[in-house]
């Protein structure tokens, strides 16, 4: 332990799920993702684990669920096209109460769209995606280490909440190789308890494990008691960096590979001392609102950047209302901006203010 | 001088985007020859899978649709029933696209007799993406996913599709071919025909099995990826008519 | 500081490893890095490139716009990213498979006949590492101790031979002084 090694963002997610006591994995491949499914192939029956390539993607979440229904800390990995057949399975897992960790390397999109990086799948992951009233837990990472770190606490989170946990990144973090420290193997042993889990109802009641209630009236409360767990969730689960906020007057807002490009932007207009701060949201759902709300009073204005046509920044505007301008800019398709598109975006926007 | 060996007109004067090597091409052109002697081209639509031929719309001057991974028979039964019977769709689709994404459309296609012709090309694993596993991959064979050898424990046995296809009743023609040598691919021209001729003479499903190499990503040389299809590869999937004739 | 360093040409010429040998250096040195590739189609036609960027800072944004170090293996790797580099920056070409002389005269330019180098060290494949040599003389971002390990590390599986050969190519990069 402690030792630095450098990783790829797609292998260092599949090697801290092994650390996290993850033991089953399912997927189909699909580029810019598959380095997690073959990291998986060749390490899980090292350490007694099984690896699958489902015939799908929609096979791949349905074994996802039944590995989940059997008590396994469980994972699946895909991208954006991938994830949206997905998307009926993971309904079911949140109805059905089970815990996995999915995550999607997004690429750009719509329909096949391209293998290049984007961020266009905000909305699919943070509002449901699939039918029904539902949340799930979604993390941002935006370096390889935060992405083992993340990876790792969605297993316990994913357990915590019965629920499943979406990291949502993209092919940028993911071909990228960082140095990284990754967490204690975990003795299997100390996971958590799961009296739930279909293991054979041997001396004690059965277990039953579904999504389904004809009677509204019961359907009703047992929706009511999900919305509980979301509240609850968005009242402790809550991450966020913030950075060089203090003194800022004008915030930029960006998650994920935007996050860290638009970091670099803040330091560059630091430097020509102009009051520039970033926040940077970790989880995606719960919204980190409180904290941009927050700053509402000592800001003059956000900005929000995306690789998308602009998504988050519904939620900025939520967090902010009509108090301070929002701006945005976006670049869908698979373009990464730079720091210095960001900076000249900034600069715009604050000659606007002042005009 | 006249010239003995042209490019069919149904398909552009365009260079390929395959590995050198490839099969695919020596197929792209079977379809081609085979769309120009029926006299079809422009009656032709095409349905492209995701696969490494997802780009095949660039190589033919017909009327082509990209449609989601394995969903190729869908959007194709979709086609042929909303146009004159006249039309003749096709599909083209990898083993990753037609036999295990989009097994459960190609089977009810033929199940129903769909009227449209597929022409598979099984290369033993995902071209595409780099590799990996496919239903068709050989046991022992190593691919990304298989890092130790296909496993019948794990990952089962090989699909075999064009048998497969002729237990339905709907299905008109299923056979296997390959294409390495000159030979080989004249009954493969001879199959695609057949299969095109069917679906004008209103048949039912036709689907034409053609076995291909994929050297780039089995890690060998072209003469090697040959020898592979040869001695490996049609020894698990024989080659041959398995249902229809001539 | 951080370095920002662009290393492009052909794929096959050893452009990844290149940048994966300085970040597995920087590692070794306990520096900030981060290996950056350009994935995807643009691999397949024309240039394979990575950025790499290592030094004593935290590293925020991993994609370089002014980089302070181009390394070009071919001439489209030359055309693409000569205009990029910083004023003042570091331009190092393989003179085998470049047609022209670079443009700009507001930074340092080396250009070496790596290929042919690489060959009269043993091992054509090594013509990255050639140039990996120079770019060390010049701008010591790391040890050319660490770098020989990480190089004995990387390619332990392709065996001693090629170890051998390829840290000869680096002291032959390093001697090519003009
Ligand atoms: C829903 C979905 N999942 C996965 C992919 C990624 N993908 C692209 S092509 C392909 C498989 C290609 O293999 P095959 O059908 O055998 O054709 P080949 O490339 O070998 O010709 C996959 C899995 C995708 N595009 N969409």
């Amino acid at each position: 332990m402690g030792e630095k090694v450098l990783i790829k963002g797609v292998e260092a997610i599949a090697e801290s799920a092994i650390r996290a006591g993850c033991r089953m994995f399912f997927g189909y491949p699909i580029t810019p993702q598959n380095e997690t499914p073959e990291y998986m192939s060749r390490r899980l029956p090292q350490v007694e684990g099984i690896f699958l390539q489902a015939e799908s993607e929609i096979a791949a979440i349905n074994m996802v669920m039944g590995a989940s229904a059997a008590g396994a800390r469980v994972m699946t990995t895909t991208s954006s096209p991938g994830f949206s057949l997905m998307m009926e399975g993971m309904s079911y897992l949140v109805g059905m109460e089970l815990p996995c960790v999915v995550a999607n390397v997004v690429r750009g999109g719509p329909g096949l769209g391209n293998i290049a990086p984007a961020q266009s799948d905000y909305f699919q992951a943070t509002k449901g995606g699939g039918h029904g009233d539902y949340k799930t837990i979604v993390f941002g990472p935006s370096t390889v280490q935060e992405l083992v770190e993340l990876t790792y606490h969605s297993f316990d989170l994913a357990d915590k909440y019965r629920n499943p946990v979406v990291l949502l990144t993209d092919g940028a973090l993911g071909q990228m190789m960082e140095p990284v420290i990754f967490p204690e193997m975990r003795k299997l042993n100390t996971l958590p308890e799961k009296p739930w889990a279909l293991t054979g109802a041997l001396n004690r009641e059965k277990n039953i494990i579904m999504s389904f209630e004809m009677d509204p009236k019961i359907l009703e409360n047992i929706n009511w008691e999900l919305q509980k767990k979301f509240q609850k969730i968005s009242e402790d689960e809550v991450k966020y960096e913030e950075y060089a906020t203090d003194d800022a007057e004008f915030v930029i807002v960006a998650y994920g590979t935007i996050g860290r490009i638009a970091k670099s932007t803040v330091k560059a207009l630091r430097e020509e001392n102009i009051p520039v701060g970033l926040i940077r949201p970790i989880s995606l759902w719960p919204f980190p609102y409180g904290v941009i709300t927050q700053l509402v009073p000592q800001v003059e204005a956000f900005m929000v950047v995306e690789m998308s046509a602009g998504q988050m920044v519904e939620d900025v505007r939520l967090a902010v209302g009509d108090r301070r301008p929002v701006f945005f800019y976006g670049r869908p398709g698979g373009m990464v901006p730079s720091p210095r598109d960001i900076t000249e975006k900034v600069k715009q926007c604050l000659s606007m203010l002042l005009s | 001088m006249k010239p003995v060996y042209l490019r069919p007109q149904s398909m552009e004067d365009r260079i390929t985007h395959y590995c050198p090597g490839c099969h695919h091409g020596i197929i792209h052109r079977l379809i081609g020859e085979v769309i120009d002697e029926l006299g079809i081209r422009g009656k032709t639509i095409g349905v492209a899978p995701i696969g490494c031929s997802v780009f095949i719309y660039a190589y033919f001057k017909l009327d082509f649709v990209v449609t989601p991974h394995g969903r190729a028979p869908a959007a194709a039964t979709g086609i042929k029933r909303s146009l004159p019977s006249d039309r003749i769709v096709f599909t083209y689709q990898g083993d990753g696209d037609l036999a295990s994404i989009g097994l459960a459309e190609i089977i009810h296609a033929a199940n129903r007799g769909e009227n449209i012709t597929s022409i598979f090309v099984n290369n033993a694993n995902y071209g595409m993406t780099g590799g990996q596993l496919a239903p068709t991959t050989l046991l022992g064979q190593i691919t990304t996913t298989s890092p130790y050898g296909r496993k019948i424990a794990v990952d089962g046995y090989p699909f075999h599709i064009a048998e497969l296809m002729s237990n339905f009743k709907g299905v008109a023609y299923s056979g296997r071919f390959a294409v390495y040598d000159p030979k080989k691919i004249i009954s493969a021209r001879k199959a695609i025909k057949t299969a095109f001729k069917n679906q004008m003479e209103g048949k039912g499903f036709s689907i034409v099995e053609l076995l291909s190499n994929c050297p780039i990503n089995w890690r060998v040389s072209v003469s090697d990826s040959i020898k592979f299809v040869k001695e490996n590869m049609e020894a698990e999937f024989p080659l041959g008519v398995f249902k229809g004739g001539e | 500081m951080n370095y920002e360093i662009i290393v492009s040409g052909f794929g096959g010429q050893g452009v990844l490893i290149f940048g994966e040998i300085l970040s597995q250096g920087a590692l070794k040195e306990n520096k900030h890095t981060v290996w950056f590739p350009a994935y995807g189609p643009e691999q397949r036609g024309g240039t394979a490139n990575c950025t790499i960027i290592i030094g004593d800072e935290e590293i925020a944004s991993p994609i370089s716009i002014d980089p302070d170090i181009v390394v070009a293996l071919n001439q489209p790797s030359l055309d693409k990213f000569e205009p990029w580099l910083k004023k003042g920056g570091l331009l190092i070409i393989n003179k085998t498979l470049t047609t022209r002389k670079p443009l700009r005269d507001d930074i340092k330019i080396i250009e070496i006949d790596a290929l042919t180098l690489a060959r009269e060290a043993g091992e054509e494949r090594a013509t990255n590492i050639v140039l990996l040599g120079r770019l060390l003389k010049e701008i010591p971002l790391l040890s050319v101790d660490t770098v020989k390990e990480v190089i004995s590390v990387i390619f332990a599986h392709r065996g001693e031979k090629v170890i051998a050969a390829n840290i000869k190519a680096l002291n032959t990069g390093w001697n090519s002084g003009d």
